[in-house]
């Protein structure tokens, strides 16, 4: 299970395994504290992999979708992904601040499709599409 | 613990990939909030248990957060779906749709073409 352990520490990089993710590892690389360690194995590269893929093709629908509606789904579908990837940058960064930053996300997403939904069913959707998706 | 938490993420990951290929490949506006929804909160809620075995410390925020997923996404989901139901978003057939014409009201009929125009 610890076959590729990549070891990360704030300040100087350290990489163990040779094979991708330099990317990820530089990304991450910026904010984490002072003095704190990550170790990434591959099933959470792999969990990670699933997720941006999940990520992309849930952004395809939202640009390339052929109507309005789909858009507002894939909309509503991200804003859940957001939040589990929100969470799991607070265990990549481990802090816990950003949990908090997912619980306010998850309360300003639900009220944002929730007053969505009420304009689109109190039929105001068709003056204000154009302004809405552009 | 690891192990526990790795497998929690692994299948939260999987059926976030699966909601998102479901989100693509589905015909209909209504089947992609059926699958934009329901395996998007479960793959949510394994990343999330995943999350409090990896760090057992945190579990009250992650309870908070997976108890507020839980309660608000089939919410907003029923929502959308309503409002797309009486805005009068065609539904998919494969067959015909003799019987739709026959549901729809006037005024719906009035922003389904609306909607044509916009789209």
């Amino acid at each position: 299970m610890s076959a590729e352990l990549i070891t990360i520490e704030a300040g100087s990089m350290e990489q163990v395994s040779e094979q991708g993710s330099e990317q990820l590892v530089e990304l991450i690389n910026i904010s984490l504290p002072a003095g704190s360690q990550l170790h990434i194995n591959g099933v959470e590269m792999l969990a990670l992999l699933f997720i941006v893929l999940a990520t992309l093709m849930a952004l395809y629908r939202l640009v390339f979708g052929p109507s309005n509606p789909d858009r507002i789904v894939s909309a509503d579908a991200l804003t859940v992904i957001a939040t589990a990837i929100i969470c799991i940058m607070a265990a990549l960064f481990q802090s816990i601040l950003y949990l908090d930053v997912a619980l306010i996300y998850g309360v300003l997403s639900f009220a944002g499709v929730l007053a969505l939904a009420r304009a689109i069913e109190h039929g105001r959707a068709e003056q204000s599409d154009k302004g809405e998706h552009s | 613990m690891r192990l526990i938490a790795d497998l929690f993420l692994l299948t939260g990951a999987m059926f976030i990939f699966l909601g998102a290929l479901g989100l693509i490949r589905m015909p209909d506006v209504y089947n992609r909030i059926q699958a934009g929804t329901k395996a998007v909160t479960l793959g949510a809620m394994g990343i999330l248990t995943g999350i409090g075995f990896m760090y057992p410390q945190w579990w009250y925020k992650l309870v908070v957060i997976m108890g507020f997923i839980l309660l608000t996404s089939p919410v907003s989901s029923s929502a959308i779906a309503r409002a797309f139901y009486i805005a009068g978003v065609k539904r998919w057939h494969s067959s015909n749709d003799a019987t739709q014409k026959n549901k729809n009201t006037s005024k719906a009929q009035e922003k389904t073409a609306l909607q044509k125009e916009t789209s």
